[in-house]
């Protein structure tokens, strides 16, 4: 066994000095490393979950009836169960999002829920009540959202795990492309320093500081969770920090926009809500944009275009964002996030993911194995990328 | 040996697509989606079923091969790194997936102390290095795990076997 799968307090500390980020990130990553050496995960009775529910809704909403639990697939990362909340003979469906002991990405509950509520009536986003942000309540973090009708994919669409591949028809590109890339927009326009969000850094613009608390980030969870050494990781973060573009305009960054991870209505075409908002920070428009653009995300088509997230053709995205927005697109970060993208998505499939499996922490470890697969696009993407901008010198 | 690893693989596939798939409680999406996912490792596992070793020790020599033409250029902690990848490289242990855990990791912290003192000129070198192994690492690992549906560019991919004979020939020459 490696010294990663029982960590000594004394390493954790180590790790938490040589990576300094935002608290909340820290939190919840010393969380995950000191439970690591815990037992894996079993699967709760479906009513130890109904009783927890039960207790938490008498304290919430007293009256009220739960009933219909059921455990949710889709998704890679947290448990999520449905059920029904009755009250004065009204029925209403909810979600409980609850954290296995680990999982594809280690975030913290509360900055889910604050994004979440934050972003209440910019985007559609579902209606998040309640948090259970350090697992008083549920036994491990958990929020609770209003459940939303809607489909990831097309009915019988071709596609791979949570999302990725997905097909859709050239009638559905038509119509979801263009919203898909407007609620972009929105959520980069917001105000997010209006909002209540005191569980996020708030980076100071014209500085390169959000940037390297992101690489410390992402780099203190390789350092904690990569199996084996890769080479070329090692080097791609040397290159981000030296590389550090300062952050002009901060705007929140929601960190997993694609296909996937919105719900759209199967008659209409009406994209009905935006999901997975763990992984959000304040940061550059750039870093959303280029995790969009991802090459696994989408397709190229015959006459060699790539198609973003299989939804939008890329030039027409970025056309459209650029006027939806008004910020202008710096083709140099571009492609340094568009480094920073491909080496985080390793991160989580040949680390985190590997990890995960190791310790039999999660109820999607069949899921995550599956998975790490991906991990060979995202090298092949970032030394493609890195390829590139050393000819240019960079 | 009988029965073989892939007719025993074959009768597990049967098995959940005939007779445990049907019988999961539809609503249940999470045991369907799983159930699902153990087809297509089924299917990841037939395709790679005695190949292991084989493909962890062609990964290790290509490997040892690239180490064999570093030639640092620094102070002492690039010194150091180059003589342990060295030392990693030379004791073989002739467990491919092991040597290879050995050799990354030995390479990798060449690359972190080339980052403490080596001359610019070997750090570009050695960047190089890095970025030419990451490809065909990354190549043959798309080849590897091909069937997974993943890659956007599948069809340009050799198969397994033939990933593996073309390698063969590219480390020993035969």
């Amino acid at each position: 066994m490696d010294h990663k799968q029982a960590p000594s307090e004394a390493w954790i500390e180590s790790v938490r000095a040589r990576f300094p980020t935002e608290p909340t990130v820290d939190a919840a990553l010393t969380r995950k490393l000191r439970h690591r050496g815990g037992p894996p995960y079993v699967p709760s009775p479906l009513s130890d979950i109904e009783e927890r529910i039960r207790r938490f809704i008498e304290r919430e909403a007293p009256g009220s009836v739960v009933s219909g639990v059921t455990p949710l697939g889709g998704g890679a990362s947290k448990e999520q169960y449905r059920f029904e909340l009755a009250d004065k003979g009204k029925s209403s469906t909810y979600v409980l999002r609850r954290e296995p002991p680990e999982s594809i990405v280690e975030t913290h509950r509360l900055r889910e829920f604050q994004m979440m509520r934050a972003m209440q009536g910019v985007v559609p986003v579902p209606e998040v009540p309640w948090v259970d942000a350090e697992g008083q309540w549920f036994g491990r973090p958990a929020l609770i959202s209003r459940f939303v009708t809607g489909v990831a994919k097309p009915v019988a669409a071709n596609s791979n795990v949570t999302g990725l591949g997905t097909e859709f028809s050239a009638e559905l590109c038509a119509k979801l492309g263009p919203q898909f890339v407007d609620i972009l927009a929105r959520i980069h326009l917001f105000d997010w320093r209006t909002a209540k969000l005191d569980a996020f850094y708030h980076p100071p613009e014209g500085s390169t500081d959000g940037v390297h608390s992101i690489i410390n980030w992402w780099d203190r969870v390789w350092e904690e969770d990569s199996p084996e050494a890769i080479p070329l990781m090692r080097f791609t973060a040397q290159w981000l920090r030296v590389n550090a573009p300062t952050i002009e305009r901060a705007t929140v960054v929601h960190l997993d926009y694609r296909a996937g991870n919105f719900l759209f209505d199967p008659d209409t075409a009406e994209i009905g809500t935006i999901l997975d908002w763990e992984l959000c920070h304040i940061g550059d428009y750039h870093e959303d944009l280029a995790w969009t653009m991802q090459e696994g995300y989408g397709h190229y088509d015959d006459a060699g275009r790539f198609h973003v997230c299989s939804l939008i053709e890329q030039t027409e995205f970025l056309r459209r964002y650029q006027e939806k927005t008004g910020f202008e697109i710096d083709p140099r970060k571009l492609a340094y996030y568009s480094i920073m993208s491909a080496w985080k998505s390793t991160i989580m499939v040949l680390a985190t993911a590997v990890r995960c499996i190791m310790g039999g922490k999660s109820h999607q470890d069949v899921l995550l194995s599956w998975i790490i697969s991906f991990g060979n696009i995202t090298i092949n993407t970032l030394e493609k990328l890195l390829r590139k901008e050393m000819q240019h010198g960079a | 040996m009988i029965p073989g690893i892939e007719l025993r693989l074959d009768s597990m596939r049967r098995a959940v697509a005939e007779v445990i798939l049907p019988a999961i409680d539809p609503t249940n999406s999470l045991a369907v989606e799983q159930a699902m996912l153990l087809l297509g490792h089924i299917g990841l596992l037939v395709d790679q079923a005695g190949k292991a070793d084989v493909y962890a020790r062609l990964c290790f020599a290509d490997l040892a091969k690239m180490a064999s033409g570093i030639k640092a250029n620094g102070g002492p902690v690039t010194q150091a790194a180059a003589v342990a990848l060295s030392t990693a490289i030379g004791a073989s242990t002739g467990m491919g997936d092991a040597d290879y855990r050995s050799g990354t990791r030995a390479l990798e912290t060449l690359i972190r102390a080339a980052d403490v003192d080596a001359e610019a000129s070997f750090r570009l070198a050695l960047r190089k290095q890095v970025l030419a192994f990451g490809k065909r690492q990354a190549t043959r690992d798309r080849s590897w795990f091909a069937a997974s549906g993943f890659d956007p560019d599948a069809a340009s991919l050799p198969s397994i076997k033939t990933m593996l004979r073309a390698e063969r020939e590219a480390v020993h020459g035969s």
